[in-house]
Parts: C-alpha cells; sequence; structure tokens
C-alpha cells in the first residue's frame, strides 16, 4: 500500500452537535502514512472533534456529513462493529488524552496493559514482555508500576504508561490526544522522547493533536492549523510554516512594559517573618515541614515576585499572609501588628487591606449569583465602604473601569463569562474594598497566552495609578522577571 | 499489626462511645414510657387487677423503685460483666432470649441479602443491556417494587404462592422453604433500589473515559460492561447493601410477624407489648452492636473493592 | 419519556394529596358509622367499591385514608431535615472536634437501623401520633445529616469560599447567604425522595399497630383488618394496596424528576 492509500484523507467534514455548534466547517486535509501530522488550535477550535472523526469515534448526536477515507474504507460510514473488531486498537492506537480520567481506577496497571493485547487481537505476553515493554519506555521500577493502581502515580508516570499502552497494541496507526497537557518541564521531555519513539515505532504513522507547539516543531514532519473549526495553514513543518503558525497564535501578545517603583501615597506594609509551617500528608498521615523559616516583605508601591515550582509551598504562603492559616512558628505582621493577635473589630480593616486574585478566575465567584450580586455583596461586608459619600453604584462602576470592565457584566452569571472576563471581575471586586497592598496567587497560568500579557499590564498599571504593593507568585521566571522589582525564590520551603 | 488489624481495632474502640450512647438512648426512652411493667405482669398473669400492694412489691423485686441512674448504673454494671439481665415476662437472661431466635433472623437476613444481590445486580444488568420497551418495562417494574411495603408484598406474596397455588410454606420454618418468600417480602424494595442505583452508576461508568477507551482499544461491549464498567458501579451498591444487611440482621419486624417467623424482630414486637426493658434495651443495644460490626465489615470490603478508598478516610 | 412520567406522577400525587384535603366534601357517606346489614359488599352502584368489615363505604375511607399517612411523612421529613441539615451543616463546615462529636451523635441515631428502631422508639413512647412523630423524625434525621455533611465538606472547600473569607465574610455569612442556597437544591430531592420512605414506613408501623389508631381510616390499618376476610373479600386488601403503591411511587417519581432538574442546573451553573 501506497502512503497514501494507508493514510486518512479527509474530505470537506463538516460536523454539527446537538446544540448547534458546528465544531468543523469544510474541512479537507490529507495524513499520509508514515509522517507524523500535528494538528494544532487553540481550545475550541475543532481539532478533538478531528481526531474523534478520523477514528469514528464521534460522540453520540454529532451530525457529520463529508468523507474520511481509510484505505479504500469510509470511516463514517463504517458501523461500529466493524470499527471495534478491525481498527480500534488493531490497526489503529490511541494515547487519549487526561490520564486520569482514561484508565479505570479499580484497576492495577498490568490489568489494563493486558487488556490493551486483548483488545488488539494480539496474542497476550508475558510478564517478562511487560516489564521489558516498560523499561523501553524508561521506567526504573516496571514491577512496582505494573501492580500499581492509577491513584498511586503521578500524572506525568500515568501519561508515560499510556504512551507503553499504545504501543503494546502493536498498531500502524497512533492518535496522541494532548499528551503533554498540564506537564511539569522535566516530565514534558520524557513524554517528547517517548512520543517520538513511539511515532518510530508505528512505522511513523502518528496524529498529534495538540495545542503545545514546541512539541508540534519537535515532532511533526507535517502539520494542520485547525481555527473556529476551520483550516488555517497544512503543509509541510518547515521554518516558513512554523513562523507562520507562531505568528497567527501570538497576534495578540503585547510587550509587557517595566515600570519604576512610584512612591505610595499613604505607606502599608505586609511582612511575613520566619514562618514555619508544618502540615499533614493525608495519605501517609505524616508530618511534612512544608515551610521553613520564610520572610518576606511587600510594601506599598513596589512588586515583589515570588517564584517556585508547584508543592514548593506558594499557595500555603499566601493563606499564611492572608491569615487562613495559622503559622507553627514566626509571625505575619501587618504594618508591625501580628495578624494573628488582631482583636477582632480590626480584622474587617485587615481584610480591606489585603486583597487576593488567585488562580482559577472560574472557581472565584459563587456560581449562583451573578457578577453584581456577588460585587454588592463586598458593601454588606464592610459597610464601612459607604459612609464616604459614595455610592454602591459609583464605587462599582469605578472598580469595573479600573479592571477594563463594562456594566453589563453586572448582570452575567460566572458560567456566562470566560476566563479572562472572569479574572478581571475578580480584580474589580479585591479593588471595591481599596487595598493598599494585592496578592497575586499565579493570576494568569489558566488563562490563554494572548490574556496573559493584558492582564499583566493591568496589574502594573494599577500599581502605578494607585500606588499598591504587590506580591506576584509563578512558576514562570520570565514572566517575573518583566514584573517585579525583587524575586524571592521558594525551594523546598524556603524563601531565598 | 499490619494497617488492616490497626483499622479494625480503630474502629471498635471508636464504636464503644457509639455503644454506649444508644444504650443510654433505649434508657431514656424506656424511663419515657407509659406504662408500669409490674402492673402489666400481673394484669397478664390473669388473676384480675392487681392490688397495689403487689405491684409495690413486684416493682420493688424488679429494681425498678431505685432512681434512674442508679437503675442505668446497675444495668451498665451487670452489662460489662456479661449479664444483660432477665427479661420479665419471659424470665429468662436477656442474651439467651436474643440468642435463641438468632438463627431464624439470621437465616432469614442472609436469604434476604442473597436475593437483594442476585436480583439488584441482575435487574441492573438487564437494565443497561436491554433497550427500547424491553427496558422501559424492566423500569417501570422496579419502580413499582419501590413503592410497596414490605407487608403488602408479603401478603401478596402469601395469597399467591401460598394460598392460591399452594406451593410454597407461609407459616414457620420447618423447611429451607419456609424461608424463600419472607426473605423476598424482605428484599423486594431493597432489590429494586439496588438495580436502580447500579442502573445509574453503570451508565456513568459506561460514558466515562476509561469505558470509552477501552471501547477505542477495540475491546467487546461486554467485556467493558462486564470488566470495566461493573467494578467501578459496584463500589456505591455494596455500601447500599451494606446498609440493607445491618437493617434485616436487626430482625425483620413486619415479615416476622406476618409469616409468624420466630425472630429477634417478633421477640422485640413482644417485648413493647410487655413493657419488657431489659428485653427492649438488650435488643437496641443488639441492633447497635449489629450496625457496628455490619459497617465495619462494608467498610473493609468497600477498602478492598476501590483502591482509592484508604482504610479510615474518604477518597 | 422520563418527562411524561414525570409530570403524570405530579398530577397523581396532585389528585391524590387533594382529594384527602377535600375528603369530607367528596365522601358520599360517612367513613365512621358501621352498618352490620351491608358488612363485605361487593363493589356496586350504590357502594362504588363495597363495604368493610364493619358495612362501612370503603370509598369514603379510600378518601380519607391517606392522609394520615401523608401528613405523618410530610410533617416528619421536614423536622427530620431540618435537624439533619443543622447538625450537617455544622459538622462539614467547622470540621475538627465539633465534627467528631457531632458524628458520633449521629452514628448513634443511624447505629438504629430503620423500622426496628422506629419500633422501639413507637413502642416506648406508645402507640399514637405523637410516637409515630418522634419514631420517624429520630430514625431519618442521621442520614440526612450525613448527606449534608459531605455536601457541606466538598463545597466549602471550593475556591470561591476562600475569597469570601478573604474579603472578609464571617462563618455565619458564608453559611446562611452561600452553602445553604447551593444545598437548597439537595435538600428538595432529599425530601421528596424521602417522603415516598416515610409513607411505607407510616404504612408499616400502622400496619403492626403502632401507627395511627382507630377509628381514624387509614390504608394500612384496612389491609391490617381485611387479612381474615381475604377469601370474601379480596378487594379490601387490594384497593388500599395500589393506593399505597400509587401514591409512593409517585413521591418518588416526583423525587426522581425534581433529582434530574437539579443534576442538569448543576452541570450548568457549575
Amino acid at each position: 500500500m501506497t502512503a497514501q492509500e494507508n493514510g486518512f484523507a479527509v474530505h470537506d467534514l463538516t460536523v454539527c452537535y446537538p446544540n448547534g455548534v458546528r465544531a468543523l466547517n469544510g474541512v479537507s486535509a490529507t495524513f499520509p502514512a508514515g509522517e507524523v501530522t500535528a494538528i494544532i488550535g487553540e481550545s475550541g477550535s475543532g481539532k478533538s472533534t478531528l481526531g474523534q472523526a478520523l477514528y469514528g469515534a464521534l460522540p453520540a448526536g454529532a451530525q457529520a456529513s463529508g468523507s474520511i477515507r481509510f484505505a479504500g474504507m469510509d470511516v463514517l460510514a463504517c458501523p461500529q462493529a466493524i470499527l471495534r473488531t478491525q481498527y480500534w486498537g488493531k490497526q489503529w492506537g490511541i494515547v487519549p488524552q487526561l490520564p486520569r480520567a482514561a484508565l479505570s481506577p479499580v484497576h492495577r496497571i498490568g490489568r489494563q496493559l493486558a487488556d490493551v493485547r486483548r483488545g488488539a487481537g494480539r496474542p497476550p505476553w508475558d510478564a517478562a514482555a511487560y516489564i521489558s515493554l516498560l523499561e523501553r519506555f524508561g521506567f526504573d521500577d516496571p514491577q512496582r508500576i505494573l501492580h500499581a493502581y492509577p491513584h498511586e502515580l503521578s500524572g506525568g508516570m500515568l501519561q508515560r504508561v499510556l504512551c507503553a499502552m499504545a504501543d503494546a497494541g502493536e498498531p500502524s496507526w497512533i492518535l496522541a490526544d494532548e499528551p503533554t497537557k498540564g506537564l511539569d518541564p522535566a516530565v514534558w521531555q520524557m513524554v517528547a522522547e517517548e512520543l517520538s519513539c513511539l511515532a518510530a515505532r508505528a512505522g511513523g504513522s502518528f496524529l498529534l493533536i495538540t495545542h503545545d507547539l514546541p512539541l508540534a516543531r519537535r515532532l511533526a514532519d507535517r502539520v494542520v492549523v485547525l481555527q473556529a473549526g476551520q483550516i488555517v495553514t497544512q503543509g509541510r513543518a518547515d521554518e516558513a510554516v512554523n513562523a507562520q503558525v507562531e505568528e497567527s497564535a501570538h497576534t495578540a501578545k503585547r510587550e509587557v512594559r517595566r515600570v519604576d517603583p512610584v512612591p505610595p501615597k499613604d505607606h502599608a506594609v505586609l511582612a511575613a517573618e520566619g514562618v514555619t509551617k508544618y502540615m499533614r500528608d493525608r495519605r501517609s498521615g505524616a508530618q511534612m515541614r512544608v515551610l521553613t523559616d520564610c520572610s518576606l516583605t511587600v510594601d506599598t508601591g513596589r512588586a515583589v515576585g515570588l517564584e517556585g515550582q508547584s508543592g514548593a509551598g506558594k499557595s500555603t504562603l499566601v493563606r499564611i499572609l492572608l491569615g487562613l492559616l495559622p503559622t507553627d512558628d514566626g509571625t505575619v505582621r501587618w504594618n508591625g501588628r501580628d495578624i494573628a493577635a488582631l482583636p477582632r473589630a480590626d480584622a474587617p480593616a485587615f481584610h480591606r487591606d489585603v486583597q487576593l486574585v488567585a488562580q482559577n478566575p472560574e472557581q472565584a465567584f459563587d456560581p449562583r449569583r451573578s457578577i453584581g450580586m456577588s460585587l454588592a455583596e463586598v458593601f454588606a461586608v464592610h459597610p464601612i465602604l459607604l459612609r464616604a459619600g459614595r455610592t454602591k453604584r459609583e464605587q462599582v462602576i469605578d472598580a469595573l473601569s479600573a479592571a477594563e470592565l463594562t456594566e453589563h457584566i453586572l448582570a452575567r452569571y460566572p458560567h456566562e463569562l470566560s476566563g479572562g472576563e472572569l479574572q478581571r471581575a475578580a480584580i474589580a471586586r479585591a479593588l471595591l474594598t481599596k487595598p493598599r497592598i494585592l496578592l497575586l496567587d499565579e493570576p494568569t497560568t489558566m488563562l490563554d497566552i494572548s490574556l496573559q500579557a493584558q492582564i499583566l499590564d493591568l496589574f502594573l498599571r494599577l500599581r502605578t495609578e494607585r500606588g499598591l504593593g504587590m506580591l506576584l507568585i509563578s512558576h514562570e521566571h520570565a514572566l517575573l522577571r518583566d514584573f517585579a522589582d525583587t524575586i524571592h525564590l521558594l525551594e523546598a520551603g524556603r524563601v531565598l | 499489626m499490619n494497617a488492616w488489624q490497626r483499622y479494625i481495632a480503630w474502629r471498635l474502640l471508636g464504636a464503644l462511645p457509639v455503644l454506649f450512647g444508644i444504650s443510654l438512648l433505649a434508657f431514656i426512652l424506656a424511663q419515657l414510657s407509659p406504662g408500669d411493667p409490674a402492673e402489666i405482669l400481673l394484669e397478664g398473669a390473669g388473676t384480675g387487677m392487681p392490688s397495689d400492694a403487689e405491684v409495690a412489691a413486684l416493682r420493688s423485686y424488679l429494681g425498678l423503685d431505685a432512681p434512674p441512674y442508679v437503675q442505668y448504673g446497675l444495668w451498665l454494671w451487670r452489662l460489662l460483666h456479661g449479664d444483660g439481665g432477665m427479661s420479665y415476662h419471659l424470665g429468662i437472661p436477656v442474651f439467651t432470649a436474643l440468642l435463641d431466635r438468632l438463627p431464624v433472623t439470621a437465616a432469614l437476613a442472609g436469604a434476604a441479602l442473597l436475593w437483594a444481590m442476585a436480583g439488584g445486580i441482575g435487574l441492573g444488568l438487564l437494565m443497561v443491556r436491554l433497550r427500547g420497551t424491553a427496558a422501559m418495562l424492566l423500569r417501570g417494574m422496579a419502580q413499582v417494587m419501590l413503592a410497596v411495603p414490605s407487608f403488602l408484598t408479603a401478603i401478596l406474596l402469601i395469597l399467591v404462592f401460598g394460598v392460591w397455588l399452594h406451593v410454597l410454606p407461609t407459616n414457620g420454618v420447618e423447611s429451607a422453604a419456609g424461608y424463600l418468600l419472607p426473605s423476598l417480602a424482605l428484599a423486594l424494595v431493597t432489590l429494586a433500589m439496588t438495580a436502580q442505583l447500579l442502573d445509574a452508576h453503570l451508565r456513568e461508568a459506561l460514558s466515562s473515559l476509561y469505558a470509552q477507551t477501552a471501547r477505542l482499544r477495540g475491546l467487546s461491549e461486554t467485556r467493558v460492561l462486564l470488566s470495566y464498567a461493573l467494578p467501578n458501579a459496584l463500589v456505591p451498591v455494596t455500601a447500599m447493601l451494606g446498609n440493607f444487611a445491618a437493617a434485616v440482621l436487626g430482625g425483620a419486624i413486619i415479615v416476622e410477624t406476618v409469616f409468624a417467623l420466630p425472630g429477634i424482630g417478633s421477640l422485640a414486637l413482644e417485648a413493647i407489648h410487655y413493657r419488657d426493658y431489659p428485653l427492649l434495651q438488650g435488643y437496641v443495644l443488639f441492633l447497635g452492636g449489629i450496625y457496628v460490626l455490619v459497617t465495619l465489615a462494608v467498610d473493609l470490603v468497600l477498602a478492598r473493592m476501590d483502591p482509592r478508598i484508604a482504610l479510615g478516610g474518604e477518597r | 419519556m422520563d418527562r411524561m412520567t414525570g409530570y403524570a406522577a405530579l398530577l397523581v400525587l396532585a389528585g391524590i394529596v387533594l382529594s384527602g384535603i377535600f375528603a369530607p366534601q367528596l365522601a358520599p357517606m360517612n367513613p365512621f358509622e358501621p352498618n352490620m346489614a351491608i358488612r363485605l359488599q361487593p363493589p356496586s352502584m350504590a357502594h362504588l367499591l363495597g363495604t368493610d368489615a364493619l358495612g362501612r363505604d370503603l370509598l369514603s375511607r379510600m378518601l380519607y385514608g391517606g392522609r394520615s399517612a401523608l401528613l405523618l411523612s410530610l410533617v416528619s421529613t421536614l423536622l427530620a431535615l431540618g435537624i439533619g441539615t443543622l447538625v450537617g451543616m455544622l459538622a462539614g463546615y467547622f470540621g475538627g472536634r465539633t465534627d467528631a462529636a457531632l458524628t458520633t451523635l449521629t452514628n448513634i441515631f443511624q447505629g438504629i437501623p430503620g423500622i426496628s428502631f422506629m419500633v422501639a422508639v413507637a413502642g416506648f413512647v406508645g402507640p399514637g401520633v405523637t410516637g409515630l412523630l418522634l419514631a420517624l423524625v429520630a430514625g431519618s434525621w442521621a442520614g440526612f445529616s450525613r448527606i449534608v455533611r459531605a455536601e457541606v465538606m466538598q463545597r466549602a472547600a471550593e475556591p470561591y469560599v476562600e475569597q469570601l473569607r478573604v474579603l472578609g465574610c464571617s462563618d455565619g455569612r458564608i453559611i446562611l447567604f452561600h452553602l445553604l442556597p447551593a444545598l437548597g437544591g439537595t435538600l428538595l430531592v432529599l425530601g421528596t425522595l424521602r417522603l415516598g420512605r416515610g409513607v411505607l414506613a407510616v404504612a408499616g408501623l400502622s400496619f403492626l399497630g403502632l401507627g395511627v389508631q382507630p377509628p381514624t381510616p387509614d390504608w394500612s390499618t384496612m389491609i391490617s383488618d381485611a387479612m381474615l376476610y381475604y377469601r370474601q373479600a379480596p378487594h379490601l386488601i387490594i384497593v388500599p394496596g395500589a393506593a399505597i403503591i400509587l401514591l409512593v411511587s409517585s413521591l418518588n417519581l416526583v423525587g426522581q424528576m425534581l433529582h434530574r432538574r437539579l443534576d442538569v442546573r448543576q452541570e450548568v451553573r457549575g
């Protein structure tokens, strides 16, 4: 069979979902065998749908028109029974998304691996064969992995297990759906290695669905770029295509400006001194020292950065600074006063002065209340804000415009808004109490790249205009370098 | 001691305050209730209305004169020595009375559990596998089964199988077949609930990502259902069946009454009638003990079934 | 299809409730007066459902018969829900020692499962409505508390709750204005589902003689009275029995319909 015949040929494919959304609109593309093709696009571009369609695995209720040909067969017209007995798991392998959800929680890895062989219709392997498979994929302790349950392994390890599973079936085609989502840089390397290994073993016939451009650049021979259900570019993955791809994906990126520290109007300080914190690990029940002797200061008018990998204790420190968690040793001082010793009457003033913008904008608001109601609640909690003579409405509009939002957002509910809008609304809410210090816990990590720059810009502007003190927490050094005057590193529980 | 043994010990220890609370609750209820056991006993002896002196004498003999906390303290003290007190109306030790009736209740409970498990799981699987009218009929049947009170089921079963068809015994426990109808009457509602719960969870499991992945790996739908969906879906079902087991081991009062079975449930009913406090307290305590043991057993089973459940914690 | 059954069930339920409320107006004859001359008669033009062992019109007794079961189930469910929500909320939100103490309390009441407990309580306090009510509430609040606690623990761990604390919201405010409304849907579904079980429990207890006392007509006591005459007048068992089944299944179906509605809404709202 020629490369063309053993590949996928999509012609004028349109896919509609029952709720009226058109995921793909007249898409035509070829995926030749023996080549790694990357399907690239942002979320909502239709790339997952395209992958599902290629394998004939569209969800029930989806309407598809057009044709998808594979080795002389029309995938869309093929009944599921045939697909299951002849193609799925046999000629076509997958590395599914979301490793934790893609594995049955009550079965051991070894058992699920054996099922891959069974599904592939290939003779069962003995234990040694599985062990060598796992060794080939860089696992140090294959025996333990085989006996383990999915919840005992980390996300990164599970992703690699899925890669190994795809190989166990010895398919001639592999489809990998977002294999590097949410991975740490170190694990990313390993997975990328394994994916290229996998591609080589499958005779090079590989479909990669991703929005991770570096991965595509590393693995792909060909590239198909989707945007809003239509193909924007497709062709060989040479330099020109790459550059164009990057440009179209980053049209909204702007430069982040450096700002000089501004002398504040009135001074406030939030400082952690020698903070130590122990927490109990849920599984083993052992006490762990999460933070050791941490000290850091945030002054109005200055921006402090805190860098650290996930799990280093950043969120814990933030909670301690906000007074949500007690310290085991050391104190947090707000304008010199120990917040743990604050009399009850003064607590509201502290809350007004120090505010938080957190990581998950989708979860920052009570889903049952409109944004307007959530913002209005701030006044119910701090009636003192209404005494200065400005109405509720005026203050809300002020805060909204500072966050670059308009009034129409007040009537909306959280689930109706995008991540970017929600984050701005969260910023507006934080500004309502007229804080002098803002703690920003990874405020842009969950947002699309194009929005990250905008939000950071916003913070910088707020800092200049209002002389706010800010603590920005992130795991990206580049971000902090552009933003902060001082950067602290949080590593293994210590601040450096 | 390994983790399992430690967990069991910790659970049993933790159960002590609960059992204590239960016994106290039973005692308080007894004190609150109207009717004087001495009077009732004497009236029941059939020699006409007892005189005040006779009642007073019996009360004194039974220790009913002492203040409540003394009565409770005494009862607790005796209990810790393995003495559950004497039943007023039976005249035998409470524990003996309970143990005498235990085999019948245990057999009934075991049979009911089997019905609920086999019937419930089977029906649930069918409900998921079949389509169209057949599935709808099964669902409708389950709905109706859920709505029938156990005494009605019992009566209907007696009418159909015992009286009209004359195939099964409806009274007493001479043979094993005598347990067939009562256990079914007991189990029917739980059978239907199990089937519905399993149906719902199987559907959820079948539409999960791991089930879809299994399909895309080429496994047959039957295998996906039985091998992947079922073990995952059985976990909440097991929890429910565990509750059921604890409930029926405590005696199926209604079913025992209708079928005239000498189990612990009918013993409790007698105790209520005679205001036989020691027996009632022993019964309540027994129920508490059963609950503790059964929930412990269920939790152990659940931990085996779902490796994510750490012993002693939630997922 | 499911939706239609749900609405049909709602209709049936409304019918039963209304006929119970308006029983005095609807009943053709006095349900209390015995008339030994016309006892155990099959359905006829004069008595649409026949007469019972004491010559009383069955139809009239049927109209009155569902009242106590439904009312008792409703009141006991509301009370149990109230207590269960309070305990569960406090345990789930504050955790720690409060949780441990309240959970032990819950365990004590849950340690005596279902009917057995209810019989014991009713037996202790004596037959009649008060005992029944006490029994029903005592036997069911613990189940609610457990579920509420689990849900409160889950919701209180959501990031927006933490945000509210950062904004300065007090615990009381969070509980009353945020957690309680969020529970509203669940409570409604739990309550409705429980109503069906409550009716079954009342029926069982009444059958044993521990519940509603004569001469108040009640479907379950009507069945226990009719057991002796199953040969001559099987309709005396079948009609009340069918009524109980109809009432409980319509309650269950309505509860399930609410459950589905709630799930959909939760998926949308997040």
